[in-house]
């Protein structure tokens, strides 16, 4: 009898125990959703309130004039594409697309120059001995950390005296001669991170320095390449002082400087065509890092090899 | 046909250390030569500058008839296998096994062809597809090899291939390496081999001839069983064989090796062949050639016992000297131990004597 009531007792306990396991089982969850939830939220919010300058410009740019300054939301009353429209046109005899044209011819040159000068240079710094090779490398780094004002006059006096001033040349030629230390020193960390077994098996193949480089090297630099390219696009889209300093006739200003023109020129400012304007420049940048984001990350992650 | 020559190939690095002191080499077409050595005595220095891929401060390097010390790597007619296999990342396994070719303007349909061959051989053709990082450690390194082999080189160039692969892999390719050679050579194939180990098994089972090495230096050449039976040096002695050899230290005199107050009968052979009696000398026997006996012998001091399965390893104390000897565990039961004390026989014609002072053995049989 005792026996019996023995194992009836253990039932009951087992059956409460595992009740208590499947209640602390189940609190944690809530407790997981819920930590997921605020982590959510609260990620949610930081990311709309730096994002909101953005989404603000894309809204009003599709405003009247008049209803920037009146209607503080994002959402236009009556959208119209008057600002598109006008701004396109600008104030000078050239349109909107002139301009782009011409970023666009400064900055195709001017990226190939540097992906295919900085791959050269870093080449040369992270694989071959030459003589003053830490000097040379000690002066890429001292450049890179050389503020740009201290060359600006020097280089333009040069520029001048080549007879460069109001062509592209001033800003393509710099580039072409690796003249951005950061990129050559991002791509020399990048290429000491990876081993050159396979350049030495590639000469035992047969192959040379330059076809080792471009069959071999290049292809495991591609992730630092695109990035490269990447940052060159958009800074040089963004570059403002230099077109400024170097180009003087209105039909070979980039973007950058005819959004300024537009302010420069008008008495009032026509704001929703300086901002639609503003949202059609930023827009190849958006495209190009939105096709590019998943090499651009793993080219700015250092050592990008697995073994 | 290539016979391989390095004559006092000397390497000095950039910091002034010199890490190949002048070495003579001279490997016979068709040769499997394997280069041994503990970490650091320049094996991977010396293939390197065989390969081309590092520069040679003094001295000549032969390739058949050619000196190639100014040629270019990939005009040496040599392959090369990587410890950790080298594989074009970005290329798939067929790109690999061709790049060679291609860069030699090989025609498209010749390429195809060999690499279709190539894979025939290392059994890779369902990986032809795949790229480096799908393979696994065992079929990288024959795609890797078989890179080497579709170039058809004069000299083979091996430098620790097997090193990363786990102990059965290593056994199994180990075998079908020496099997590949074995082929090129009955089908009159170049098949020089210059093989970087230093893993004594890889060295005794796959070299024709070994050339052991020390902190750049040559210690012998030599076949794997007279490196074993005949070792010239107290060096060689110790890194060939396992267990090690046992070195005591001693005297010679009344035709005995005297260690402390015990002392070895040397047999006549051994006498005879003494070519110099050093006074500080070292009296050297293999751990299988020191017999466990009842009550004559060495007396030492058992320390440790390992069983190996059929065998025992008897670790003992003799004299301030470890030695260790190899027993059949049926001896060993049957003889057993006498509290902690063995009793150890040399057999005789077994021995070795060396010289303490520059460790050569000065009881090798007459050069013959
Ligand atoms: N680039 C270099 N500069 C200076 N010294 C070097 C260089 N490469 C190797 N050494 C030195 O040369 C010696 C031989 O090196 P090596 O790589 O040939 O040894 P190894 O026999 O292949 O060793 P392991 O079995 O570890 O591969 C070592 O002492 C090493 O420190
Ligand atoms: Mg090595």
């Amino acid at each position: 009898m005792s026996n019996l009531s023995d194992i009836s007792d253990v039932a009951t306990t087992h059956a409460a125990a595992l009740a208590e396991a499947r209640d602390a089982n189940n609190r944690q969850i809530r407790n997981a959703r819920l930590s997921a939830a605020l982590r959510y939220v609260i990620l949610f919010g930081v990311g709309l309130l730096m994002l909101y300058p953005l989404i603000w410009l894309v809204g009003a740019s599709f405003k009247t004039n008049s209803e920037i300054f009146a209607n503080p939301g994002f959402l236009p009353n009556s959208p119209t594409l008057d600002g598109y429209q006008k701004g396109w046109e600008t104030s000078t005899p050239y349109t909107f697309g002139r301009f782009f044209l011409n970023s666009f011819l400064i900055i195709v040159p001017k990226v190939i120059g540097t992906a295919i000068s900085c791959t050269m240079v870093a080449y040369a710094f992270a694989r071959f001995d030459f003589p003053f090779k830490r000097v040379l490398f000690s002066s890429v780094i001292a450049i890179l950390l050389l503020p740009n004002v201290v060359t600006r006059i020097p280089q333009y006096i040069l520029f001048r005296d080549l007879g460069w001033l109001d062509s592209f040349l001033p800003l393509w030629v710099p580039s072409a001669f690796a003249g951005d230390a950061f990129f050559v020193f991002m791509l020399v960390q990048f290429l000491r991170a990876i081993p050159d077994d396979m350049e030495q098996a590639a000469r035992v193949d047969g192959a040379n320095s330059w076809q080792t480089l471009i069959y071999i090297v290049v292809p495991m630099l591609g992730p630092a390449l695109i990035s490269v390219c990447l940052f060159q696009f958009m800074w040089t889209m963004n570059d403002f002082l230099g077109p400024l300093i170097y180009l003087s006739s209105v039909d070979k200003y980039p973007v950058s400087l005819a959004l300024k023109l537009s302010i420069d020129t008008t008495e009032a400012f026509e704001w929703n065509r300086i901002l639609a304007m503003s949202v059609l420049t930023i827009t190849p940048a958006l495209i190009v890092f939105f096709m590019a984001q998943k090499y651009f990350i793993e080219g700015i992650s250092a050592g990008g090899v697995k073994g | 046909m290539a016979r391989l020559q390095l004559n006092k190939l000397e390497k000095i690095y950039g910091g002034g250390f010199k890490a190949v002191h002048g070495i003579d080499l001279d490997v016979q077409d068709g040769e499997f030569m394997v280069l041994v050595g503990p970490s650091g005595c320049a094996k991977s220095t010396t293939l390197r500058m065989i390969a081309g891929l590092e520069e040679v401060t003094a001295g000549e390097i032969r390739i058949g008839e050619r000196i190639v010390n100014a040629l270019p790597p990939g005009k040496r007619r040599i392959a090369m296998v990587f410890q950790n296999y080298a594989l074009y990342p970005h290329m798939k396994v067929r790109s690999n096994l061709a790049f060679g070719l291609r860069l030699a303007h090989v025609p498209k349909a010749e390429r195809d062809a060999a690499v279709d061959e190539v894979a025939r051989i290392l059994e890779i053709e369902p990986l032809l597809d795949r790229l480096p990082k799908q393979l696994s450690g065992g079929q990288a390194q024959r795609v890797a090899l078989g890179r080497a082999l579709i170039k058809k080189p004069e000299v083979f160039l091996f430098d620790e291939p097997l090193s990363n692969l786990d102990a059965k892999l290593r056994a199994s390719m180990r075998v079908r390496i020496t099997q590949l050679h074995k082929r090129l050579k009955a089908e009159g194939m170049s098949s020089t081999v210059v093989y970087v180990t230093h893993d004594q098994t890889e060295a005794m089972t796959m070299g024709d001839r070994i050339c052991v090495m020390k902190d750049g230096h040559i210690m012998q050449v030599a076949t794997p069983k007279e490196l074993y039976d005949r070792p010239a040096n107290l060096f060689v002695a110790g890194f060939i064989g396992s267990p090690e050899m046992n070195v005591m230290d001693g005297q010679i005199s009344d035709g005995a090796f005297h260690i402390g107050t015990q002392s070895v009968a040397l047999d006549a052979g051994l006498m005879q062949r003494l070519q110099s009696r050093p006074d500080q000398a070292a009296f050297g026997i293999r751990p299988q050639h020191l017999r466990l006996s009842g009550h004559d012998g060495l007396r030492a001091r058992l320390q440790s016992v390992e069983f190996m399965g059929h065998e025992v390893y008897l670790h003992a104390e003799l004299d301030g000297h470890q030695i260790t000897s190899v027993a059949t565990a049926a001896d060993y039961e049957a003889i057993g131990t006498d509290d902690d004390a063995i009793h150890l026989t040399p057999e005789p014609g077994q021995g070795h004597v060396f010289d303490r002072h520059n460790g050569t053995n000065v009881s090798l049989p007459v050069a013959v």
